[in-house]
């Protein structure tokens, strides 16, 4: 794989980075940036999807993007994303609460799709009335889905299309799930430190954890589960993109050096089809400590860059 | 006895084929409900195609110069057969258990280990069967019979994934529907 390949669903569309409009995406622009990239079987994908005046149509790509989110739920409910992520949340909630920082606290999901995480936190979370959960897309049809269903089951929580690191009512955690991945390089030093200066307490960010068995499984499950070409070409590139522990990590401290950053899964394993998933940590140094403590068990399985508290 | 067990296997094989199809078409987060309809809905469509299939062997079967000794084959062949749908069904039955009953690791070791991966060679694994079942037959009535039905199986499972999606497009057209210029 090269660095260069990309989703097909980061390219095919586009936002304007200060207002979060729709901007118009050329399909042969698409079709040939994958090409030269040797990505031929995205190519083929994008290439037959309808154009008007050679743009993308909008509806079509979110009908698409729609579907993929769908079935990628279902990947999300397999793994348990809802509960991993609660899980961390909980005990860390538990320490912001002992350190005495003023509630509400808000949790903001980053690039929340669907917003699987959230809803599930609302519905099973159990994380108590001074929570706030909140999921943030730049993807207007996502998010009117997102709240749809959050609806139509009752849940206590939000969907917003916005930057999350530009909210009016800043974040107090933020969270992610398979995101992370999207960003290399400075972009991705740029997306961590951007959440220290919101300034969040701490941030929890999980991910397809990369190994020798994460590009066959992935392919192995987008297969069995998922229908879209665009999911399942995207879900194989996500594992194969996926970032080693050391390279979050470091990159973590880096971006956040009075923090505190840990890895949850993060240790390379022989056999690595128990723990799929890695979690990104960051939590303010003061609170690390009291965080440690409250994680009880789940706390041997994360490696602390710079040992100990 | 045989053909007991090949409905059995063929109404839980309905039963999966059911949830799989309708799994990925509803991001709810509370819907045992759905499932539970959906796990019906796939069984009670895998029986009504076991009672096709039967009614096509009677016919098949009546128009036979040798009704009984053709059904006898079909037992056998049935019975090969079952053995390879036995080893799938165990395997998945104790990644259920495991997933159903197990910790946090033991549900994603069930689900990586076999609950995806059966899913994929499901087809293949019903190929094997046939092929085992049917070696050395030249039988064209029981060659008929035992394609039909495993044909039918599998197509079983892509029409009830047809129809879970096309309900879920039903449902994300609607507010597109809506929001259209004229819509009242």
């Amino acid at each position: 794989m090269q660095e260069s390949w990309r989703e097909i669903s980061d390219l095919v569309v586009a936002y304007d980075p200060v207002t979060l409009a729709r901007q118009p995406v050329l399909r042969e622009q698409v079709v040939a940036r994958l090409r030269a990239q040797g990505q031929g079987r995205a190519a083929r994908i994008v290439a037959r999807w309808p154009v008007r005046d050679g743009r993308l149509i909008d509806e079509f790509v979110d009908g698409v993007l729609l579907r993929a989110h769908h079935q990628l739920q279902r990947l999300s409910e397999e793994f348990r994303q809802g509960e991993r992520t609660q899980r961390l949340l909980s005990p860390l909630l538990a320490v912001l609460r002992a350190a005495g920082v003023a509630p509400p606290y808000r949790v903001v999901d980053v690039g929340s799709g669907l917003g699987y995480v959230v809803r599930w936190l609302a519905a099973h979370g159990g994380l108590g009335p001074d929570v706030e959960l909140l999921g943030c897309d730049y993807n207007a049809t996502l998010v009117r889905r997102a709240r749809a269903l959050a609806e139509a089951e009752g849940l206590r929580c939000r969907f917003e299309v916005a930057n999350a690191f530009a909210l009016a009512e800043p974040a107090t955690v933020f969270v992610s799930t398979g995101v992370i991945h999207h960003f290399r390089g400075p972009e991705l030093h740029g997306f961590i430190e951007a959440q220290r200066r919101v300034p969040a307490r701490a941030f929890l960010h999980s991910d397809i954890k990369p190994s020798y068995l994460a590009p066959l499984g992935a392919w192995l499950f987008h297969q069995a589960r998922m229908r879209e070409p665009l999911a399942r070409h995207d879900g194989i590139l996500s594992a194969l993109r996926a970032h080693e522990a050391e390279i979050l990590s470091r990159t973590a401290s880096a971006a956040c050096p009075d923090w505190s950053i840990g890895m949850l899964d993060g240790a390379r394993s022989s056999v690595p089809v128990l723990r799929v998933m890695q979690t990104l940590i960051g939590v303010e140094h003061s609170l690390r400590a009291g965080f440690e403590r409250a994680l009880a068990g789940l706390g041997s399985r994360i490696t602390w860059r710079g040992g100990t508290a | 006895m045989i053909a007991a067990w090949m409905v059995l296997f063929a109404v839980l094989d309905g039963a999966f084929a059911g949830f799989r199809g309708a799994a990925p078409c509803n991001a709810r987060i509370r819907k045992r409900r759905y499932y539970a309809r959906a796990l019906s809905f796939g069984a009670l469509a895998a029986f009504a195609l076991c009672l096709v299939l039967a009614a096509l062997t009677a016919i098949l079967l009546a128009a036979s110069p040798t009704p009984a000794a053709d059904y006898a084959t079909l037992v056998a062949v049935g019975g090969r057969m079952l053995s390879v749908f036995s080893v799938y069904a165990v395997c998945v039955a104790l990644a259920l258990l495991g997933y159903l009953l197990g910790g946090a690791d033991l549900r994603v070791l069930s689900t990586v280990s076999i609950l995806g991966p059966f899913t994929l060679i499901r087809p293949w694994m019903v190929l094997a069967a046939v092929v085992y079942g049917l070696r050395g037959q030249t039988n064209g009535t029981v060659i008929t019979l035992t394609l039909a039905s495993a044909g039918a199986v599998l197509l079983l499972g892509r029409g009830l994934g047809r129809f879970y999606e096309q309900r879920l497009q039903r449902e994300l057209d609607a507010p597109l529907a809506r929001a259209r210029p004229g819509h009242r």
